[in-house]
């Protein structure tokens, strides 16, 4: 896959994430503009990367998807439940089709009359807006046409491009176009429209009945060494007799980059200018076509000076942004050199304002070696300031009696002028303080994981290394030193695992953020009112853990929105708001994830549950009786239980909450739920925050070694052999007041105690299980050691009594016990 | 790929692509360059500036009047 199509891929997942997330933003907020020029952007972005890569279909799709999302920008139609459904999906189709790429290089064999279906739905769903154009052209200027200039001056906007056009252009036009009226277009492209998928020269030869043309360029051209073919620099100037109309049209989406007004509105002395062959305009000859077709700094008067630092405040004010954009960013370059050219230029004609061509290009070199962009932003602030402070010499002091200090900005550096350049000073450092992101291909990630992990086990060896050291090879100062060394090393190992680790952890509004769309959809198709809340999505979990708790919450929502909520009339009927309340809530509890998924609806009943557990045989009628509402209520894990009697589209087929436990279960997690009828049911899930490497406890009983996974550990203790009691014949004794049920290790694993002498004290494990603290006799307890666990294959694979196995240093193989299905 | 590279001689035959133009303007920058375009239908803005920037030899103006004009002012807006 070439670097162009994975960075494609890459960045068009996540415009199509942001593009998802606006969409549910405007149906619930449709008039807030935010969110509908954060989906134009999304859609004009994509349309531009998908043009540079052979994916018509896709680029096809989002144009027509821009097209509609233009006039609704311009608030010349609204955006529809309709219209935002078909958006929708949309979405989902360039989802799959992103998919396609990264796995075949192609859009699916379909993509081409998918995109034909699509982008004719996306079309039908325009209105015919001429009425609606003409209409608010004529009450107010469309704010389009206000930023193409049509409305702002027009007389200002026809002089400064007639101002720019060589002699007699204006009256060769005049002549070409038989008397009709003219417009003055003037065409100045973004530098970066290139990566929009932009051919200005191509849209240019657009326009109709263009009698008079020029291309220039906006500035001096650069050396050849700093020249970036990717970076615009054009201005296409030019007189049609074509109708503003046809203009704004041809022009949409690159409004504001057009200025258009007829030339009847120009001044007499810009109209001579541009038509009288020999006359001295702006632009008098053929060769000053690389002037800027705008007014120039220079032609300003001499007492203009307020003005001019108004204007330079602003060009300084603008690099700011461009800088400020820059942060974060991978791709800035470009941006960044284009700054350092304004600014090279400017130190040329603002010498004192602007200071030394040598320091910006020592700040600038150290950018390039350095990649930091805090230097750029402080010279550019330092600028402002400088600029700022001599618009407020009210007297108009020319340029070049700005105050001393500007001429040595370095000064001005840690003490920002008040005033006008507070802003930008709170700004800079800010942005250039951000730390830059690194993409990095999750896999290297993996890779790195996978060895600190075994070097985490690799390291276990040592220990045994030293115990041979002394015992069987007598050196006892080898050992003691081995020692030493396995404890720097474990340190260290545990550092660098905690290090990398980090890496991997991700927020669970990677999984939460599906939810607004699939709790949208779910709960239309039931007629459903829902109000979703997320809280905390910013918590973290490692990677692998995050991505096992997909399946098994889509599962909880989707069965939340069937079984849990009611139909807004039982609701009603109930003195419930019709609208139901869920809610997924994430948070860290000690070293564990919690996820909890809320819903105010009719609850379980657990009445129902015991007896359908019964009829279907999961429980005894004993159990039945003896059973609290909580055990109860838990039933609903149990494999083949489903309360539900007709088997639902969206959940109901009794496997689910099952395969919820069992997932969750394999990636070391608990499950529990809590309900109360009437009130609303809690589904908890508690999960480690990281799978990759397993801390266990080691213990011996009966003469075998194995381990505990240390999040199934409450605590280990001591107990007197005659404080042990006997409840309705089992073991029990007391722990902190409190009486815990006590199992024997070995006889849950039927090992021949024979040999074994009863001790005046009972070493304990306490382990952590659904139903509270249970203590498990052992021997004795051993080392505790980082382990990766192994899935345990052949016969053994079917005993969930073990978690898996893991490799010792000494080149053994430990079973790790998993507490929760022996006890 | 519409540009076709021959020694110190490049031909532009049908429309040329912003992808050609980082390859034209390295080769361009290369040294004295002659730039066949007659048989060019069109010219991608980015691969316009190139020639702004380079002013190669024209070997061949492009047929096209549209295209003929923009070249021409290209290489006004430096000449």
């Amino acid at each position: 896959m070439s670097a162009l199509l994975q960075q494609f891929i890459s960045e068009a997942r996540d415009l199509i994430e942001s593009a998802g997330a606006a969409l549910l933003e405007i149906e619930r907020e449709p008039n807030d503009p935010e969110p509908i020029d954060q989906l134009f952007r999304v859609m004009h972005t994509l349309k531009g990367s998908s043009g540079l890569l052979d994916v018509p279909a896709l680029t096809h799709l989002v144009h027509a998807g821009e097209d509609l999302l233009v006039l609704v920008r311009e608030q010349k139609q609204p955006l529809e439940t309709e219209d935002l459904d078909l958006l929708l999906e949309c979405c989902d189709i360039i989802v799959e089709w992103i998919e396609a790429l990264e796995e075949t290089g192609e859009l699916p064999g379909d993509a081409a009359s998918v995109s034909q279906e699509k982008s004719k739905a996306l079309r039908n769903r325009i209105r015919s807006g001429d009425k609606v154009v003409e209409e608010s052209a004529a009450s107010a200027p469309a704010p389009s046409m206000a930023r193409a200039g049509l409305f702002d001056d027009e007389e200002d906007n026809a002089d400064d491009i007639l101002f720019g056009l060589p002699d007699g252009a204006l009256s060769a036009a005049e002549a070409a176009s038989g008397g009709a009226p003219l417009q003055a277009v003037r065409y100045a492209p973004d530098e970066q429209c290139y990566f929009r998928g932009e051919d200005p020269v191509a849209l240019w030869r657009q326009v109709p009945n263009m009698h008079f043309s020029q291309l220039t360029a906006p500035g001096p051209q650069p050396s050849d060494d700093a020249f970036d073919p990717h970076q615009c620099r054009l201005v296409l100037t030019g007189l049609t007799s074509a109708d503003k109309d046809a203009l704004t049209e041809l022009f949409c989406y690159v409004l504001d980059e057009v200025t258009i007004a007829p030339v009847s509105a120009a001044t007499e002395s810009a109209r001579a200018s541009a038509s009288a062959p020999g006359s001295s305009g702006g632009a008098a000859s053929p060769a000053a076509g690389s002037q800027t077709p705008q007014r120039p700094l220079a032609t300003l008067p001499a007492n203009s000076a307020p003005e001019r630092l108004e204007l330079l405040h602003d060009l300084l004010q603008g690099q700011l942004s461009v800088l400020d954009g820059c942060a974060g960013e991978a791709k800035t370059h470009g941006r960044v050199e284009s700054v350092e050219r304004l600014l090279s230029n400017l130190a040329r004609t603002e010498r004192p304002l602007i200071g030394r061509e040598a320091e910006i290009k020592s700040v600038f070199d150290g950018w390039r070696d350095s990649g930091e962009l805090e230097p750029v932003a402080q010279l550019a602030q330092k600028f402002v300031a400088a600029a700022a402070a001599a618009m407020r010499g009210e007297d108009g002091p020319a340029a070049g009696s700005a105050p001393a200090e500007m001429d040595t900005p370095n000064d001005k550096a840690s003490t920002p002028a008040p005033g006008g350049a507070d802003n930008g000073a709170a700004k800079a450092p800010k942005n250039g303080a951000k730390s830059r992101l690194l993409k990095v291909d999750e896999a290297k990630i993996d890779v790195l994981v996978n060895l600190i992990s075994e070097f985490s086990v690799a390291k276990n060896a040592l220990p045994f290394l030293a115990k041979r050291a002394e015992e069987e090879f007598g050196v006892r100062e080898l050992s003691r030193e081995l020692k030493d060394q396995f404890t720097i090393v474990d340190r260290l190992a545990q550092e660098m695992q905690s290090a990398i680790m980090s890496v991997r952890l991700l927020p669970v509004s990677v999984i939460f953020d599906r939810f607004p769309r699939l709790v949208r959809d779910v709960s239309r198709k039931l007629n459903k009112k829902i109000d979703l809340q997320i809280l905390r999505e910013d918590t973290e979990a490692d990677k692998s853990i995050i991505e096992a708790l997909g399946d098994p919450l889509i599962h909880l929502v989707r069965n939340s929105l069937d079984h849990g909520i009611e139909e807004p009339a039982e609701r009603t009927a109930a003195g419930k708001r019709e609208t139901a309340t869920l809610t997924i809530e994430a948070q860290h509890e000690s070293d564990q994830l919690i996820i909890l998924v809320k819903d105010d609806g009719r609850g379980v009943h657990p009445e129902k549950v015991k007896a359908k557990a019964l009829e279907r045989g999961v429980i005894t009628a004993e159990e039945a009786v003896e059973m609290t509402d909580e055990q109860a209520v838990n039933l609903i894990f149990k494999p083949g239980f489903s309360t539900k009697e007709a088997v639902s589209e969206l959940s109901g087929r009794g496997v689910g909450m099952d395969a919820v436990r069992s997932q969750i279960q394999s990636a070391g997690g608990r499950v529990s739920v809590s309900s109360q009828v009437g009130v609303g049911t809690t589904v908890r899930l508690s999960l480690p925050l990281s799978m990759a490497v397993t801390r266990i406890m080691t213990l011996e009983v009966c003469g075998s070694k194995f381990g505990v996974p240390m999040d199934q550990v409450l605590e280990t203790v001591r107990v007197k052999a005659e404080d042990i009691v006997a409840i309705k014949g089992a073991e029990a004794f007391l722990l902190r007041d409190r009486l815990v049920p006590l199992r024997r290790l070995a006889d849950l694993l039927q090992l021949d105690t024979s040999d074994e002498d009863e001790e005046d004290y009972l070493q304990i494990l306490v382990a952590r299980t659904e139903n509270g603290p249970v203590g498990l006799v052992v021997d004795c307890f051993r080392e505790r050691m980082d382990t990766i666990l192994k899935p345990l294959g052949g016969l053994l694979a079917q005993a969930d009594c073990y978690a898996g196995a893991a490799l010792m240093g000494d080149g053994s193989v430990l079973l790790v016990l998993n507490t929760r299905s022996l006890l | 790929m519409a540009i076709e590279y021959d020694g110190d001689l490049a031909r532009i035959v049908g429309g040329s692509d912003v992808a050609e133009a980082l390859d034209f303007s390295e080769w361009l920058a290369g040294g004295a360059r002659r730039v066949e375009l007659g048989e060019a239908t069109h010219l991608h803005s980015a691969i316009v500036q190139c020639l702004q920037q380079f002013q190669p030899e024209i070997v061949t103006a492009p047929g096209d009047e549209f295209l003929a004009l923009i070249v021409e002012d290209a290489y006004r807006t430096t000449g």
